[in-house]
């Protein structure tokens, strides 16, 4: 079954080309890594699909239905979630009440058992300001699984984390991918993109510009 | 004698926590700085009072006043769904404006600078509310009762949201969280609220004219709000109590009247600058105040 269809997308802001005619259809479970230069219009990719941003032109499909007409936040709640590349979180908050935004039903047994498998437990009522770069995004991902999201949009989740944070960002995206997630990624190391996706996108000015299979 | 005195301080305290629990809900808990929150005050007072003095019972001019300034609230609301920080400061000072310059200029409904005078004590169930101990008592009630409903709200998922899009809109949004629609309902409980008190201070008062609804008055309950702490209901009360009886001693020490009045601003004016430098987040606060309003994520 196809999750994510995209369907020539181009988004323009002002007289620069972000994206430019991108379509590309992502299987469910699959786990697309998405590579190119700087401003080569991954990061306006995923905002597309979030409605972070209206692009030009071009429809987005999840599951076989047209969402780029939705608002923002009803594309959040048909199962898309998202990690952020800088600020995802929300600093004054303890890490439960991060979570507790994340889904509706305020069980707290069931937020510690997220925040137990993102390792991150023992703090959970300590302002999610004080953690550091990798544990921010630990709790990012902690997010996405209470709310047990679809589609998860990785927007370079390792970059500038500690490499203990990175084996266990590693640990987490494998526990999602054998829940039958389907995940696209942002990252620039090409040892780890291989290791961890099985398709492979590279954007080059806003065009397609390759797009392989890693088996 | 002595008693009536801290009656009035004690109905007073009353009315300005519900009103500094109103706003730190807005302000506090959603981010939103609303430099109009005394309109809403001035709508449910006028609302209450016309009603009353239309013959309508003062339950109905009670709930009435929150009804209205609800409405006024989500009316507000509209146009500042798409501003933030200083910006909504300033749509939010225009409104307070704008609805002082009606009250001032609609001398047919309002008055206008005469105000309405003799306005009627309340009656509930057959009892007349004329004597301060039961004004108090009455007061009282509906600051608990404020307390209980906001508590509920703030400490549930509706808080937790509101508190996530005073962190980051954009991020609640992606979150799921329909931040226009929530920042609406903030908008029109925190003016219910207000609304509430501002029928409480017109049938206490027994007179009122625009000139009890300035922005002075929103930068009062502002400062119990920033005093107590910017998310803190107990802070908002804990401000209200402070503020009001902190000018009082002045009264004792013999000084001319006109005197206590400016001395009165130099007062909360320092009052202010040792809370930004010794307890910024203020008394039980979360968040800086500043962070609200310099805020441009």
């Amino acid at each position: 079954m196809i999750a994510l269809e995209l369907k020539s997308i181009s988004k323009h802001f002002g007289g620069v080309t972000a994206l430019e005619n991108v379509s590309f259809k992502l299987e469910q479970g699959k786990t697309l890594g998405l590579i190119g230069g700087n401003g080569s219009g991954k990061t306006t990719l995923l905002n597309v699909i979030t409605k972070m941003i209206s692009p030009n032109s071009g429809e987005v499909h999840f599951k076989g239905k047209r969402v780029d007409n939705l608002p923002a936040y009803k594309i959040a709640r048909l199962g898309i979630g998202r990690i952020f590349q800088i600020g995802g979180i929300f600093n004054n908050m303890t890490l439960l009440e991060n979570l507790f935004v994340a889904t509706n039903s305020g069980n707290e047994e069931e937020a510690e058992r997220i925040l137990n498998e993102v390792g991150l437990v023992q703090k959970k009522n300590e302002k999610a300001a004080t953690l550091s770069g990798g544990q921010q995004r630990l709790l990012e991902f902690g997010r996405v699984m209470i709310r047990n999201d679809e589609l998860i949009l990785l927007d370079e989740p390792f970059a500038g984390v500690s490499e203990g944070n990175c084996k266990k960002i590693e640990e987490v995206i494998g526990k999602l991918q054998k829940e039958g997630k389907t995940i696209i990624l942002i990252e620039h190391d090409s040892k780890r993109i291989k290791r961890i996706c099985n398709q492979l996108i590279e954007l080059d000015e806003g065009k397609l510009a390759k797009k392989t299979n890693i088996d | 004698m002595i008693e009536a005195y801290l009656l009035h301080l004690l109905i007073l305290i009353c009315i300005y926590a519900i009103l500094s629990m109103s706003l730190t809900l807005l302000t506090g808990y959603t981010g939103m700085l609303n430099l109009g929150h005394a309109a809403f005050f001035a709508i449910g007072a006028y609302a209450s009072v016309l009603l009353v003095m239309a013959g309508f019972p003062f339950w109905l001019g009670f709930l009435a006043a929150g009804g209205v300034a609800a409405l006024f609230g989500v009316l507000l609301s509209i146009p500042s769904l798409r501003l933030r920080g200083d910006f909504l400061a300033i749509a939010t000072l225009a409104f307070g404006e704008i609805i002082r310059s009606i009250m001032l200029n609609w001398t047919e409904l309002t008055r206008g600078p005469l105000g309405i005078p003799g306005i009627p004590k309340p009656e509930l169930f057959g009892i007349v509310f004329d004597s301060m101990l039961t004004y108090f008592v009455l007061t009282i009630v509906v600051v608990l009762a404020t307390y209980v409903v906001l508590k509920y709200l703030l400490d549930g998922k509706f808080g937790i949201a509101l508190k996530a899009i005073r962190e980051n809109e954009l991020i609640a949004e992606s979150l799921g969280k329909d931040v226009k629609m929530l920042k609406m309902q903030a908008f029109a409980i925190s003016a219910l609220f207000a609304g509430f008190a501002g029928s409480l201070f017109a049938h206490y008062i027994t007179f009122i004219d625009p000139s009890s609804f300035t922005l002075s008055e929103t930068v009062l309950v502002l400062l119990m709000v920033v005093l107590g702490g910017l998310g803190s209901l107990v802070g908002s009360i804990a401000g209200a109590i402070i503020l009001i009886l902190l000018p009082e001693p002045l009264r004792f020490i013999g000084l001319p009247s006109s005197m206590v009045g400016q001395l009165r601003q130099i007062i909360y004016a320092g009052l202010l600058i040792v809370l930004i430098i010794k307890r910024p987040k203020g008394l039980f606060g979360e968040q800086w105040f500043g962070g609200i309003v310099s805020d441009s994520s």
